[in-house]
C-alpha cells in the first residue's frame, strides 16, 4: 500500500513537470512564432553574396529563383546537408524542407545555409513529453512485468504455440470479410480508390484544397493509415467479447484475440497499398509526381503504426470487456480523430495554435512520416523516428500493462 | 516431489456475485460514488489441497454445484484462482467442453484444423492425423458439411477426436462422456484407459459413480467447496453412496 503511494506521488510529480515544461515550451515557440509567417516564401537574387535572409518557420513550398546546389542545416546534432525534395511546377522550383526551420540565411554564391532552430516547438515539446513520460510509463510497465515473471514469460512464449491459431483466425476473418461478395479481396483495394475518387473530386474540384503533388496521392496516404487505425480499433473493440464462447472453455492466451485484429487490418493495409501502387504509377506516367529511393522505406512507417495500433487495441479490447459504453463512444472519437488528423486538408492551412495542438496527435506524426517517404522522398530525420517510435513505445508499455493486470477477470466479465 | 504433476495448495476461489449487473460508465461511476457497489461473495472452492502424481486417475465426485468444474478449470488455466497456488508441469489437454473453438459455419474439414490450432498443434500434425480423426469420429462421409447441421453427439466426437489426438502429460475431462452412444462412450473410455497406461495423469468428474469405480486409483470429493474426503476408490465411494442413500 505505501509503495503504491509513493508510485502515485512520483507519477504525479513527474507528469506535472512535463507538462509544465510541455506547456511553458509551448508558449514561448508560440510567442515566437507568431513574428514569422513564411509559407510561400520567394528566395530571390541568390547569387548575391553577403545577402541575408532570416526567417523561421514550416517551409513548405519555398519558391527559389535561380538554382540552390546544396542547403545545409546546423541543427543540435551537427550540421548535416537538408533532405529537400524538389517540385517542379509551371517552371518554378519549390522546395520542401519537411521540418521546422529557424532561420534560413542565404550567403550567397549559389548556397543557402538553414539554421534548424534547436528550440523549435515540433522537436522540442515532444522531446520533453518523451523524456518525462517514456522512463515512467516504463518503469510501470517493467515493475508490473517483474512482479509475475512467470506469466509474463508464459504469455510471450505462448505466442509460439498459437501461431497457427493467429493465422487460422486471420484467414478466417479474410474469408467473411468477402463471403458472397463478387469482387472478394479485390474491395480491399477497390475502396481506398474510390474513396479517394469521391474526395479528390470534392476537395480539388468543389472546395479548393491546395496540396503539393495534388490531392490524390496526398489523401489516398492519410487514408491508408488512418483506415488501419480505425479498422483495427473497431474490430479490436469486440474482440474479447466475441471470443468468450472461446477462453470461458479453453486456455488461450487472451491477447491473441487483439493482436488477431491487429494483424488483419495490417493484411488490408497491405491490399490497399495496391491501390497507391495504381494511382502512383498514372501519376508517374503523366509525369506529376517522381521515383523516389525513400519509397523503398515504406515498411518501417508501418511497423511503428502496428506498435501504437496494438497498444492502443489492448488498451480498447480491456476497456470494452468492463464497460460496454466504451464501443459506443468510440464511434464518435474515431470520427474527432480523422478531423484532427491532417488527411483531408494540409497542416499549414490550420490557424498556428491549432497546429501546436495537431501536433500531439500520434497519427499525425505517422501520416506525415507515410507521406515524407512515399511522396515527397524525404528521408525522416532521427527525431521525427523518436517521435513516432516513442508514441508506439509508450502505447505498446500501457497496452501490455493494462491488458494483463486485468485478463484475468475477462472471463468473469464476458 | 519430483513425480508431483499437479500441485493445488490452499486454493480458494471466490466469485463476486453483483447484485445488479453495471457494465456502463455512468452507472459505475454513481454507484462507486455513492459506494453501493455490492457484491454478494460466492466461495466456490475453499481452501482445497490436493496434490497429484504422475499416472495417477484422480476421480472427483460432489453433488451439483459443490465445485468440480471449478477445480477443472482452474487447473486447465481458464480461471485463476482467488486465493493459493496452482503449479502443473507438463501439457493439458482440456476435454471440458467439447467442441470449443468449433465455429458452426464451417466445415468438418475446416474445424478439425481451427481447432488444432486452438488447442496449439502443429499444422503438419494435423494434417498427418486427418484420417485418423475422421475415422476415430465416424465422419468420414461428412466431411464437406458445415457442422451447425450435426447432431450433439457428432460434435462431440468430432470434439474428443481432436483433443485427444496426442499424448498429454495430463487429460482433463468434465462429464463428456455422457454424450454419444455407448459404442462410442466404450470407444472412448478404451482410448482414456490407453492414455493412462502410457503414463498420462487424468482427472475424471462424472455424476456416473460407476465409471469413476471403473476408472480411477484414487478420489476427492467435494462437498459445497470443501474437500470432503481424498482416498482410494473403495473407501470414498462407499461413504459417497451412502450419503446419497
Amino acid at each position: 500500500m505505501k509503495k503504491k503511494i509513493i508510485l502515485c506521488s512520483l507519477a504525479i510529480v513527474f507528469l506535472a513537470l512535463a507538462l509544465f515544461f510541455g506547456v511553458v515550451r509551448f508558449s514561448a515557440d508560440n510567442i515566437e512564432n507568431r513574428r514569422s509567417d513564411y509559407k510561400n516564401l520567394v528566395l530571390e537574387d541568390m547569387t548575391v553574396a553577403g545577402e541575408t535572409h532570416v526567417i523561421s518557420g514550416y517551409l513548405n513550398n519555398v519558391k527559389v529563383n535561380g538554382t540552390v546546389l546544396s542547403v545545409f542545416a546546423s541543427t543540435a546534432e551537427g550540421e548535416r546537408i537538408l533532405p529537400t525534395s524538389i517540385v517542379q511546377k509551371n517552371d518554378d522550383l519549390y522546395y520542401n524542407f519537411g521540418c521546422y526551420v529557424h532561420a534560413v540565411v542565404i550567403t550567397g554564391a549559389n548556397e543557402a545555409r538553414v539554421e534548424i532552430n534547436p528550440t523549435s516547438l515540433n522537436i522540442n515539446v515532444m522531446l520533453t513529453f518523451f523524456i518525462f513520460v517514456l522512463p515512467l510509463v516504463l518503469a510501470w510497465a517493467i515493475y508490473n512485468a517483474i512482479e509475475d515473471k512467470i506469466a509474463f514469460k508464459k504469455d510471450v512464449t505462448a505466442i509460439k504455440r498459437y501461431r497457427y491459431l493467429l493465422s487460422d483466425l486471420v484467414v478466417r476473418d479474410i474469408k467473411t470479410k468477402y463471403r458472397r461478395s463478387a469482387l472478394g479481396v479485390l474491395w480491399s483495394v477497390l475502396n481506398p480508390l474510390l474513396m479517394m475518387l469521391v474526395l479528390t473530386a470534392v476537395f480539388s474540384k468543389i472546395i479548393r484544397v491546395e496540396v503539393e503533388g495534388g490531392f490524390a496521392l496526398f489523401y489516398l496516404t492519410g487514408y491508408i493509415i488512418f483506415n488501419f487505425i480505425s479498422e483495427s480499433s473497431n474490430f479490436s473493440l469486440t474482440s474479447m467479447i466475441n471470443a468468450g464462447g472461446l477462453i470461458k472453455k479453453v486456455y488461450i492466451p487472451k491477447y491473441i484475440f487483439p493482436l488477431e485484429k491487429t494483424i488483419f487490418s495490417l493484411v488490408n493495409m497491405l491490399f490497399s497499398l495496391i491501390a497507391f501502387v495504381l494511382v502512383f504509377g498514372i501519376f508517374l506516367a503523366t509525369g506529376k509526381v517522381a521515383l523516389h529511393a525513400t519509397m523503398l522505406l515504406f515498411f518501417i512507417p508501418m511497423i511503428y503504426i502496428f506498435i501504437f495500433a496494438f497498444g492502443l487495441n489492448l488498451i480498447l479490447s480491456t476497456l470494452n470487456v468492463f464497460f460496454r459504453d466504451v464501443g459506443h463512444l468510440w464511434s464518435v472519437f474515431v470520427t474527432v480523430w480523422m478531423y484532427a488528423t491532417p488527411i483531408i486538408y494540409p497542416i499549414n492551412i490550420v490557424p498556428e495554435w491549432l497546429q501546436s495542438i495537431i501536433r500531439f496527435n500520434p497519427l499525425y506524426h505517422y501520416v506525415t512520416y507515410f507521406r515524407n517517404v512515399m511522396i515527397y522522398g524525404i528521408v525522416p530525420s532521427f527525431t521525427d523516428n523518436l517521435i513516432c517510435f516513442g508514441f508506439s513505445l509508450i502505447f505498446l508499455l500501457v497496452g501490455v500493462t493494462v491488458f494483463r493486470k486485468n485478463q484475468d477477470k475477462f472471463v468473469l466479465h464476458i | 516431489m519430483e513425480n508431483t504433476i499437479i500441485s493445488v495448495k490452499n486454493v480458494t476461489m471466490n466469485f463476486n456475485m453483483p447484485r445488479e449487473k453495471v457494465d456502463n460508465v455512468k452507472e459505475y461511476i454513481i454507484r462507486k460514488l455513492k459506494r453501493k457497489i455490492s457484491f454478494d461473495k460466492f466461495t466456490a472452492l475453499d481452501n482445497v489441497s490436493i496434490d497429484i502424481e504422475k499416472g495417477e486417475v484422480v476421480g472427483i465426485i460432489g453433488l451439483n454445484g459443490s465445485g468440480k468444474s471449478t477445480l477443472l478449470k482452474l487447473i486447465s488455466g481458464i480461471l485463476k484462482p482467488s486465493e493459493g497456488e496452482i503449479v502443473t508441469n507438463g501439457t493439458i489437454s482440456p476435454l471440458i467442453e467439447l467442441g470449443a473453438g468449433f465455429d458452426m459455419e464451417l466445415t468438418t474439414r475446416e474445424n478439425i484444423f481451427l481447432n488444432g490450432s486452438v488447442l496449439g498443434f502443429e499444422r503438419s500434425f494435423i494434417r498427418e492425423k486427418y484420417d485418423e480423426i475422421l475415422d476415430f469420429a465416424e465422419l468420414r462421409d461428412f466431411e464437406n458439411v458445415a457442422i451447425k447441421n450435426f447432431s450433439s453427439g457428432m460434435v462431440a466426437r468430432l470434439g474428443f477426436s481432436i483433443a485427444t489426438l496426442v499424448k498429454p502429460d495430463i487429460l482433463i475431462v468434465d462429464e463428456i462422456l455422457a454424450v454419444g452412444d455407448f459404442l462410442f462412450q466404450q470407444k472412448c473410455e478404451k482410448r482414456i484407459a490407453d492414455m493412462m497406461s502410457g503414463g498420462t495423469t487424468v482427472l475424471i468428474v462424472s455424476h456416473s459413480i460407476e465409471q469413476i469405480e471403473r476408472l480411477c486409483s484414487r478420489i476427492m470429493w467435494l462437498d459445497k467447496g470443501k474437500v470432503r474426503m481424498i482416498g482410494d476408490t473403495a473407501t470414498v465411494c462407499e461413504q459417497y453412496k451412502n450419503i446419497q442413500a
